[in-house]
């Protein structure tokens, strides 16, 4: 039986949610064009897969826009894990990003996700201030990440995946973690 | 432009008044708004909050932060008006007029969204902790495999 495992690439617009999707994903990702009154206005949200034995990660990049939001919810229903992404190439930017991490840190308290510092190779931001600008709780991780980057980009995804074997089984893999399990060796 | 900066851009233009922003509520979220700063739609959000936690509350005037706000419930929906604290009382209820229209289209919004609902909705399966380990030792093992290449 194929399982899905559901992650959800959220931020405000520009944050290179689409850029994360693509660089990951297997298949080509799709952009879809959601019809609005009158006519069609561009919700164009991202979707990729990659397949696992038989796990599919489906990834979902989320509207930006906060005028979308009411499509936020829908599809970030029955998610396992989201990233939050922001651009941090500059304080405004990181700024523009607060209504949008405090809608998913309240609407989705108990979900695994870490903040996704991005563009960090112009980065005028960095991850220690990006927490305190979103207000990041202290057991949250906040990563460095260049979505061009395919190695961070796995980096992002295995601290993602750590956090989400942290909160439901209690371990976690990450070197130096004093609350490993012994699995380390198998997986590291 | 969008179909909120349009209606937005007409209000002014019939009215003869600069409104900053419209935005229309479905509980707490927002189904149509015009492209207002961040700020103004938190301070919109927040008068959303107080709205929905009283019963029976039809329209509210507020003025906060220099913006005035009045927001105007029509069954499930709230619109919210934002406008310069200097527009006068008469003006701002001449608003009034456009809030059907507002409604009429979030519900068409909210409706087409409903209708794509399934096509974008893929709900995660319940996973083992066993699934998990293998999706971090897939991951790993990719990354290992970059290291290799040295990339």
């Amino acid at each position: 039986m194929v399982k899905v495992f559901k992650l959800v690439i959220a931020g405000p617009y520009g944050a290179g949610k689409t850029t994360f999707v693509k660089t990951l994903s297997e298949v080509v990702p799709i952009e879809t064009d959601v019809p609005a009154p009158g006519k069609s206005t561009t919700v164009a949200f991202d979707y990729g897969k990659i397949r696992v034995n038989d796990i599919v990660v489906h990834l979902f990049g989320i509207p930006g826009q906060e005028r979308f939001n009411f499509l936020w919810r829908i599809i970030a229903r029955g998610m396992h894990a989201y990233i939050f992404m922001v651009d941090s190439s500059s304080l405004e930017s990181v700024k523009s990003a607060i209504f949008m991490y405090n809608y998913f840190t309240s609407t989705f308290p108990t979900t695994p996700h870490v903040v996704a510092a991005n563009k960090q190779d112009i980065a005028k931001v960095d991850i220690n201030n990006v927490r305190m600008i979103l207000g990041v709780k202290p057991d949250i991780k906040v990563v460095p990440l260049i979505a061009i980057n395919k190695k961070m980009v796995l980096e992002t995804l295995v601290v993602l995946l750590d956090e989400v074997h942290r909160l439901m089984y209690g371990s976690s893999f990450q070197q130096g973690n004093s609350h490993g399990t012994g699995n380390e060796k198998t997986l590291m | 432009m969008s179909e909120s900066n349009s209606i937005v851009k007409m209000i002014n233009e019939e009215l003869g008044i600069n409104l900053l922003g419209v935005l229309v509520f479905n509980g707490n979220e927002i189904v149509l708004a015009n492209d207002v700063p961040v700020e103004l739609m938190r301070l919109a959000a927040s008068l959303i909050n107080f709205i929905n936690r009283v019963n029976g509350l039809e329209y509210a005037k507020v003025k906060l932060n220099n913006v005035l706000m009045y927001a105007v419930r029509s069954g499930d929906l709230i619109i919210v008006f934002l406008a310069n604290p200097t527009l006068i009382e008469g003006a701002l209820s001449l608003v009034n007029r456009y809030v059907d229209k507002l409604v009429r289209m979030s519900w068409e919004v909210l409706n087409k969204a409903k209708a794509i609902e399934p096509a974008v909705t893929v709900e995660g399966d319940e996973l083992t902790e066993d699934d998990i380990l293998i999706l971090l030792d897939y991951f790993k093992g990719k990354l290992r495999e970059l290291e290799a290449k040295g990339e």
